[in-house]
């Protein structure tokens, strides 16, 4: 449960610094500053998958 | 107006940051990473705001000794986030992991550099003396934030026991490298700039290969991006970050191997 608090904590924070990118693309009108986001996106979904399959073996 | 959405958001983010801190890692963790992130951030941009002159940012509040006490509080905050999520990704345990976790915490870095760079100098937040065109931010910052990581996480885990005190040779090779490049030596001293440029890059080939290796894919990169000036700076900004999650991935892969092999022995 704590667990869970403290990983959306830490969510929120990624959430707030893409909100502010994705706004200032909004603002601008500009694709090219939201795909800016993509390789932070993607470095997150690969240390999510990893940890994910890392605690499914831990339960195994 | 915008450029204060700017402010108090990342205040918001950065007192998040904080409490999060404090209720996984205690008080003790807290000031040393914080005060060391915040004092580390501050020489370095000292350094630039009052010798190298590449960027400026006037309309930034609160200054101490000419540097906005915005852009350190943004360096701690890339390098909480880099430590939390690199944490997440490796769990590192041996001097092996945390010299992955060196690399893996500046290619974090350069994933926020192009989205917050890219936004402020679309928004003039900072203006960077440097590079004017474009819409994407230039990939030299790239360079620039990966270096700033790999001599912060080298410091830290020095001073944490996690790396063994050679490690901090990494940080003084790089550094050389950096101001070799940074005050244009080789432009104007010519042999004793290109020399220094071997000298450092030979010492961090010897003390770190895979951080050597990886700037050396950055400074080719680079040289493509100076040779080819009618290619946009945004495909090579792609570039790199296929590098980097190729080589994350292949880590990640020869990790997971090692791992089964021990269990399999």
């Amino acid at each position: 449960m704590n667990n869970t608090i403290f990983n959306l904590l830490l969510l929120s924070v990624v959430l707030i610094f893409c909100g502010v990118v994705i706004y200032v693309a909004i603002l601008l009108s500009s694709i090219e500053i939201g795909i800016t986001l993509l390789p932070l996106v993607l470095f997150l979904a690969i240390t999510y998958r990893i940890n994910k399959k890392r605690g499914t073996k831990h339960h195994a | 107006m915008m450029f204060k959405v700017f402010i108090i958001s990342v205040g918001i983010a950065f007192f998040i940051q904080i409490v999060h801190s404090i209720l996984t890692k205690g008080v003790k963790f807290t000031l040393g990473f914080f005060g060391g992130g915040f004092l580390f951030g501050f020489i370095r941009e000292f350094i630039y705001f009052s010798f190298l002159h590449d960027y400026n940012a006037p309309d930034m509040p609160i200054r101490l000794l000419n540097v906005p006490i915005c852009i350190p509080i943004g360096w701690i905050f890339t390098f909480y986030l880099a430590y939390e999520f690199v944490n997440k990704l490796i769990e590192p345990k041996t001097a092996k992991d945390y010299k992955n976790f060196v690399i893996f915490a500046a290619f974090f870095s350069c994933c926020i550099c192009i989205p917050i760079e890219t936004a402020a100098m679309n928004m003039r937040w900072w203006l960077l003396y440097f590079y004017a065109d474009g819409r994407i931010a230039p990939i030299l910052l790239m360079v620039g934030w990966f270096y700033t990581s790999v001599v912060f996480f080298c410091i830290y885990f020095v001073v944490k026991k996690k790396l063994p005190i050679e490690q901090l040779w990494v940080a003084i090779f790089l550094l050389i490298l950096v101001f070799v490049l940074e005050l244009r030596l080789t432009v104007y001293f010519g042999l004793v700039g290109s020399a220094l440029q071997i000298i450092g890059f030979w010492g961090m080939l010897k003390y770190n290969k895979e951080i050597a290796l990886t700037l050396l894919v950055y400074y080719v990169i680079f040289i493509g991006y100076l040779v080819f000036l009618s290619i946009s700076n945004g495909f090579f900004v792609t570039i790199i970050f296929i590098f980097i999650f190729i080589d994350i991935l292949v880590k990640l892969r020869l990790r997971d191997e090692k791992y089964q092999l021990s269990i399999k022995e």
